[in-house]
């Protein structure tokens, strides 16, 4: 019976890659294509030159900030729920949001300060997303803070009365209910991050080609470009989306019921 | 198997103000005991203390409470609480569909195979005399669930764990007349299997399905015993007052 | 007299309270002061500082003037907008409207910047009212959704009310405001607190008007060098110091209004 199992799960599994590599060898293709095809357009209008390279750099970015910000945050929520109580969650919940705060040009000037000597670190993907990494995890801990918290001290009772231990009952009860506002929080964080120009504009201490969207946009506008209505235009529509994305997508059936008290 | 529920001199204080005071009751293995009182009196901190909630939210127990011969306060909260299942007044739900929701339990306790997950599921709500009415709607969204489907589903939750006691906090006061005929017949029905500790909002239902009942007031047990016992011949005024519904 | 002195000492502990964050600013622009200077050009420090003084309370009286001016103009409109969504639109539309507000205050500080420099600044002579035009859009679009949110808060009081026979303005004006007033002041700070601390899309403004006027904020990113040549450190330290300054008092007089209210109501119930 096991090893009849066993060639079950490796048949499964052998399929699953296959198939996945199929969608992979015919969605990858597509999205460059579609991609490339824009792009195409708007260099035979003239219009926005060089925009791929800007908007691989920002998705570069944006991965590398997600990727570091998601585990730190979550790590340090799941810590501060479990060990801090009282006056000093407090504190620390005060600080935290006293520290997400703090001007955006005041934390490109001291990264601008930390990368003085190395011209090249002025405009890498690197520093930039250290830079956004500091100024979005504080936002981003007391969001997922606030979503682990909203959740009743009912649900946690009911998993303790279930013989539950502290840390199955947060994996497996706490956490899936906060799971909607989690991902409201991370699509808001998303946004901070395609938005940001202040900060990176003083952390590179110039108006440099070819780095970000936001950054991009500014420096058109600052050409007096024509083609910076374009990209202001995708910028905002692509915000929009990703907002009525989160309005629509994560709420839940007695949200909608409930519509005019609790929407967001 | 159902166990055997002894309590004697059980006091509890919770920030310096006494909780419960010489609290003594049995409940045979098997039987069901009613815990019937006005509001304040005692009884769902006196559940509370049974598995172990209690303590973790600052009170101080003392006293003994035997489960077939063996103390409570020698066995792990988290062990203990797979031998005595709660039902809380308000359904509590978790994200997920119905059958997540009856299997949450023995997911905590780490048994993860679904196969074993949706036998357990199934010979529960068998046991419980609902399985027909629950079968196609164990991939439901468990926030479709109406209240009375909702706590039926917690009370499956709680006996999936097969527990030897099973306490119920007031678990159909937020039911409809109907809904809570059916929840009562159930757990009538399933006492044999484990031994019930019931905290009930109206003598009504201690009549019902309790072979044992006793009256809490202000932390303390005025008189307990058989359930016809009390109802005919209470020897406490307040008994008898609670149980007529007349409060000079 | 005793309740002013109340007001005070409890206004004086919640700013105690923002001590965590005053220290966190002052740590950041005492760190960026003193390595900025290691670069500096010889000369005493203090003198040196002292001649930008009022340079920098010029910049500080700019960049209050337009963000107190903003907030003062938008937040009535603002508010109309959010009540109109809340009170008065037809349950059909509501799911439509609410969308609408919640996608557009997600449009970014640097499309704000872009919409004034190219609709707005062409017919505003002066840089003052260029950068107040350009707040006001600002708040407009950002704040009108957390309006709505504390207005929709509020609406089953106003059924409450409307079924004992007040019309709507008396509802508003008995119902809503009183419980609502404390959320609203907040949101006006937080409205000032943005306005002071915008960069990007104000600079685009600014450039539009030959130069000579600037917000701390502009001024700090101009001497990070991001328009021109690199300004001079000790300038970026004082500027750095006023804008931390204001951020902090904004936050505490947040603080102070949400919780000190609070506070108050507590004590008077004991």
């Amino acid at each position: 019976m096991e090893k009849r199992k066993l060639r079950n799960n490796i048949f499964l599994a052998v399929t699953i890659l296959l198939a996945l590599g199929a969608v992979a060898m015919l969605a990858l293709p597509l999205l460059r294509l579609a991609f490339d095809a824009v792009t195409a357009l708007l260099r035979s209008w003239g219009v926005l030159p060089g925009i791929e390279a800007v908007i691989v750099k920002t998705l570069q970015v944006l991965l590398l900030v997600l990727a570091l910000v998601l585990p730190i945050s979550l790590l340090i929520t799941l810590w501060m729920y479990e060990y801090l109580h009282g006056l000093a969650l407090g504190r620390v919940q005060r600080f935290l949001k006293g520290l997400s705060r703090v001007p955006a040009v005041l934390v490109g000037l001291l990264g601008n300060w930390l990368i003085s000597g190395n011209a090249q670190a002025h405009g890498s993907i690197w520093s930039m997303a250290a830079l956004l990494t500091v100024m979005c995890l504080p936002f981003m801990i007391s969001r997922v803070d606030a979503a682990l918290r909203a959740v009743p001290e009912k649900y946690r009772m009911a998993g303790e009365a279930l013989g539950g231990r502290r840390m199955a009952v947060l994996g497996l009860v706490v956490l899936p209910q906060a799971l909607p506002q989690i991902v409201r929080a991370c699509l808001r964080l998303v946004e901070r991050i395609l938005c940001e120009a202040t900060a990176l504009l003083t952390l590179m201490g110039a108006v440099m080609p070819d780095q970000v969207l936001a950054t991009e946009l500014f420096r058109l506008a600052w050409l007096g470009r024509e083609d910076a209505a374009v990209l202001a235009f995708g910028l905002a529509a692509l915000m929009i989306l990703l907002r009525l994305t989160t309005t629509r997508r994560w709420r839940s059936e007695g949200e909608e019921a409930n519509c005019r008290y609790n929407w967001w | 198997m159902p166990i055997q529920l002894v309590v004697e001199d059980l006091n509890a204080t919770l920030e310096d103000k006494v909780v419960l005071h010489d609290v003594a009751v049995t409940a045979q293995a098997g039987h069901v005991l009613a815990l019937m009182g006005k509001t304040g009196s005692g009884k769902s901190t006196f559940l509370r203390v049974i598995n172990r909630m209690a303590e973790q939210r600052g009170c101080v127990v003392s006293g003994r409470i035997m489960l077939d011969n063996s103390s409570i306060f020698m066995q792990e909260p988290n062990d203990l609480r797979r031998r005595v299942g709660m039902v809380f007044t308000e359904p509590v739900l978790f994200a997920g569909t119905v059958l997540h929701n009856i299997t949450a339990g023995l997911r905590l306790q780490g048994i993860r195979k679904k196969q074993a997950l949706e036998e357990r599921a199934e010979e529960t709500l068998r046991r419980m005399e609902i399985y027909k009415e629950f079968r196609d709607m164990l991939y439901t969204d468990s926030s479709r669930l109406t209240r009375g489907q909702a706590q039926l589903t917690c009370i499956a939750r709680a006996l999936a764990l097969r527990p030897g006691l099973l306490l119920l906090d007031e678990p159909t006061r937020l039911l409809d007349a109907m809904t809570s005929i059916k929840v009562e017949d159930m757990l009538f029905s399933l006492r044999k299997e484990c031994t019930m500790v019931v905290a009930v909002h109206s003598p009504q239902m201690a009549g019902r399905i309790a072979e044992e009942t006793a009256m809490m007031e202000d932390g303390t047990v005025l008189e307990w015993g058989r359930t016809s016992d009390l109802f005919y011949h209470p020897q406490h005024l307040h008994t008898e007052q609670f149980i007529s519904s007349r409060f000079a | 007299m005793k309740r002013a002195w109340e007001n005070l000492m409890r206004f004086g502990a919640w700013l105690g309270g923002t001590f965590a964050f005053l220290l966190t600013g002052c740590a950041l622009v005492f760190l960026l002061g003193i390595l900025l200077m290691e670069r500096a050009s010889a000369g005493s420090v203090l003198q040196s500082v002292w001649s930008l003084v009022p340079q920098g309370l010029r910049l500080t009286g700019f960049t209050v003037s337009t963000a107190a001016a903003a907030v003062a103009l938008s937040f009535p409109l603002a508010w109309a907008l959010a009540a109109g969504i809340a009170f008065l639109l037809k349950p059909r539309w509501l799911h439509a409207a609410r969308s609408a507000v919640s996608g557009v205050s997600a449009i970014p500080a640097v499309v704000f910047g872009y919409l004034s420099l190219r609709y707005f600044v062409p017919v505003i002579p002066s840089a003052w009212w260029g950068v107040t035009v350009t707040l006001i859009l600002m708040s407009l679009m950002r704040h009108t959704l957390e309006l709505t949110q504390i207005n929709e808060q509020h609406y089953p009081a106003v059924e409450a009310a409307q079924a004992m026979g007040a019309y709507i303005y008396e509802t508003i004006l008995h119902t809503v405001f009183p419980l609502a007033r404390r959320s609203y002041l907040s949101v006006a700070l937080r409205m000032m607190s943005r306005c002071m601390g915008e960069g990007v899309a104000i600079l685009l403004v600014l450039s539009a008007y030959g130069g000579g006027e600037d917000t701390l904020v502009t001024a700090l990113m101009q001497t990070a060098g991001v328009t021109g040549v690199p300004g001079s450190a000790r300038y970026a330290i004082l500027l750095a110091a006023l804008l931390t300054a204001l951020i902090v008092l904004v936050n505490a007089v947040i603080s102070f209004s949400l919780e000190g209210g609070r506070h108050g109501k507590k004590k008077a119930a004991e």
